[in-house]
């Protein structure tokens, strides 16, 4: 048996027998894809209604109907609105029991159906991020909304303004006819500019001709991420085994056979390789299992898998060239393999880091697997990926060959 | 006795810094002989096997194997079996699952790998543990494994260091006895160790070293007729190594072995000479705890090569 295959064969058989690390690292990045991608995923999430208290000073015929704005239609989803004085409500948003308060003045109505500018205040909680945003946004879209009525309907409203605000047993029928036809117009006229909408938004999605173009999911876009940096775990572990063997001694037994060195690092370095691949492929099929993900083309995934495995075997090869004892090695892996994840995206988007970061992120593994196997996922081809990938393995097996044979 | 010469190392010369761990040391091993290379820690005996199993590079001198160099020609590799001081196998395996490993690096496969598997696990007395992971043996089953595997290609020449260390005297005996019988089917063994009885039981040649440096050679006969045909009179007390040198410098009919911390040992020509070397001592006021007469042995050899004894 060739001593390059019977070194890999050993590497694998010893995993194999004692797997318990193995498969820790398998499952561990499936188990946090599940709960990342449950947790996130668009499909369950139900946003919480957002508690809007209102210190309506008015209480007139306006703030009557800004306040059932608020509990109207889908409107009635969004926010939960509750009616308090106003020191009443300075205290709940101090104590974090509601999102925003909207202070409606006394006067409010009064002054708008004269067509006077008014003045409405919105109380944010500091403490809360998004959701006294969106109250702050519908609060906007309402005030804009009054306003155009308002300005539109101003000569009807002027007209109808004494009756709104007096008994409606006092109104004529007749009094009222002119403004209602002066009304009617107005309304003809609206609706004449607004049916059929001038501009019209539809919402799709980038398609490319040719090309089996498949919308990614949440589990989709964690999951390239999440098994490049356990790959990076379970190579640094296997790999650990260059420095291992020469500390138990089985190196020099290994050494003191026909075997010549080069034939041994290639063993280990294709052993690990093996290792790193078959595990890989087990992440690959429990997510594809698990979360239904859907390779567009399976035969990018294959060449992918390959050469980030192919570059790690590598690169470990390489960094425990460079050290001496196990110890050193793990001080020296573990913050490399969390740099690679923080900024090569597995920990969080790239699109979330700063320019300088996302320009280093281009020298990770990472980064280049996740575009890839998304890439993949759609079904382009990960040119770019692949080069960059080979590029980086071949260079890191080059120097790690060079190190272990000048040390064996 | 012995005709064929397997291995030949010529002034081997190994430095640590500016610390010498060998210096110019050379021995034979010829075909079934047990060469024994006795020494304290520190001597330079893992060292040598280091440096004969070509992970310590840097030193100067040749080793040939038949006249080959060893360092040069691999395939020589596979006549050769070594035994390091660690546990050289995997753990994680089973003790034939080793076997089946380093049995392939040598160049042994198919039924052939198998049987000599099989025989070497009943030479071992291992063969009904043979599919249990290695890490639930004992000490001296792990011991018995180590040797198995250095055995196993049937090698012509044995390198063994210090293959009893840490084991209790059962598996010890064991362990020897392996040895011997390889010995006596032809293969020639270096053996290091600093068990004077391993030695003085196993080993047809002794090379006594210290300090890097071969300090006697030969046959166990051989190396106690260097001490002299004398009776050798340990004598333990309570004094100072100074003030015992100078008590026994000023009368010279006895011969200064070692004067150690509360020991000092004496080689008379007769025993008749004894009290007289009692006498100086009381009248030096030296208080005299234990007096015992020996034989010429190893550790006596050792004592005046060296003046130290081997479990310094």
């Amino acid at each position: 048996m060739n001593p390059v295959w019977t070194i890999t064969r050993n590497d694998f058989h010893r995993r194999l027998r004692a797997p318990a690390g193995l498969i820790l690292f398998i499952l561990i990045p499936v188990i946090m894809t599940g709960l990342i991608g449950t947790v996130f995923s668009p499909k369950k999430t139900v946003l919480p209604r957002i508690p809007i208290l209102v210190a309506d000073q008015d209480g007139g015929f306006v703030s009557r109907f800004l306040l059932q704005a608020f509990s109207a239609g889908e409107s009635r989803k969004m926010f939960v609105v509750e009616t308090v004085p106003e020191p009443e409500g300075i205290k709940r948003l101090a104590a974090d029991r509601a999102s925003a308060l909207l202070v409606i003045p006394e006067g409010f109505s009064d002054r708008l159906l004269k067509i006077q500018s008014v003045r409405l205040r919105l109380v944010k909680n500091p403490s809360q991020q998004h959701l006294p945003i969106i109250a702050e946004e519908f609060v906007n879209t309402l005030s804009l909304g009054l306003s155009a009525i308002f300005w539109v309907f101003q000569d009807e409203i002027q007209a109808f303004r004494p009756f709104l605000v007096q008994d409606f047993s006092l109104i004529s029928a007749a009094s009222l006819t002119p403004f209602l036809e002066k009304a009617r117009v107005k309304f003809i006229a609206v609706r004449s500019l607004l049916d059929p909408l001038l501009i019209d938004l539809k919402k799709e999605a980038v398609k490319k001709p040719g090309l089996r173009y498949r919308e990614l999911s949440i589990f989709a876009w964690l999951f390239p991420g999440m098994a490049v940096m356990f790959l990076l775990f379970i190579m640094q572990s296997v790999l650990e085994d260059l420095l291992l063997e020469k500390e138990r001694g089985t190196l020099r037994r290994i050494l003191f056979s026909a075997i010549a060195p080069r034939q041994y690092i290639l063993g280990k370095v294709i052993g690990g390789f093996l290792v790193g691949f078959f595990g890989f492929w087990v992440m690959i099929f429990a997510c594809a299992f698990l979360f239904s993900l859907r390779f567009a083309r399976w035969d990018y995934i294959l060449l992918l898998v390959t050469v980030v495995c192919a570059f790690a075997a590598a690169f470990f090869a390489m960094t425990h060239a460079l050290v001496r004892t196990r110890r050193h090695a793990s001080m020296v892996n573990t913050p490399v393999i969390l740099v690679f994840s923080v900024l090569g995206g597995s920990m969080l988007p790239i699109e979330q880091l700063g320019k300088g970061m996302q320009a280093l992120s281009r020298f990770t593994p990472n980064y280049w697997f996740i575009t890839g196997t998304h890439q993949a996922m759609r079904g382009t081809f990960p040119g770019p990926a692949l080069l960059v990938l080979t590029v980086f393995a071949a260079v890191c097996f080059a120097v790690a060959f060079f190190l272990l044979k000048k040390r064996l | 006795m012995y005709s064929e010469i397997l291995l030949e190392v010529k002034g081997i010369s190994k430095n640590y810094d500016t610390v010498a761990a060998l210096s110019d040391f050379s021995v034979t091993v010829e075909k079934g002989e047990i060469v024994g290379l006795l020494g304290p820690n520190g001597a330079g005996k893992t060292t040598l096997i280091s440096i004969l199993s070509g992970t310590l590079p840097g030193f100067s001198g040749s080793v040939h194997f038949h006249g080959s160099d060893l360092f040069r020609d691999r395939m020589v590799r596979n006549r050769i079996g070594i035994v390091p001081q660690e546990m050289a196998f995997y753990e994680e395996l089973t003790a034939a699952d080793n076997l089946a490993f380093f049995g392939r690096l040598h160049g042994l496969e198919g039924a052939d790998l198998k049987r000599r598997i099989a025989a070497m696990l009943e030479v071992v007395e291992l063969d009904s543990r043979s599919r249990e992971k290695v890490k639930q043996f004992s000490g001296g089953m792990k011991r018995r494994l180590n040797l198995a595997i250095g055995m196993l290609h049937q090698p012509e020449l044995l390198l063994l260091d210090e293959p009893t260390v840490g084991i209790d005297v059962q598996a010890k005996v064991r362990i020897l006895d392996i040895i011997r019988r390889a010995g006596s089917e032809g293969t020639g063994v270096i053996f290091t160790t600093h068990q004077l009885a391993e030695v003085e039981e196993l080993c047809s040649r002794i090379v006594v070293m210290d300090h890097g440096k071969v300090l006697a050679s030969g046959t166990l006969p051989e190396l106690v007729r260097v001490v002299g045909e004398k009776e050798i009179v340990s004598i333990e007390g309570e004094f100072s190594i100074l003030r015992m040198q100078e008590i026994l410098a000023a009368d010279r009919f006895y011969e200064i072995l070692a004067i150690l911390d509360d020991r000092v040992e004496l080689a008379l020509e007769r025993s008749d000479m004894i009290p007289r070397v009692l006498e100086i001592l009381l009248r030096q006021g030296i208080h005299v705890r234990d007096l015992k007469i020996k034989s010429p042995n190893l550790e006596t050899l050792f004592l005046k090569l060296t003046g130290r004894s081997l479990r310094d």
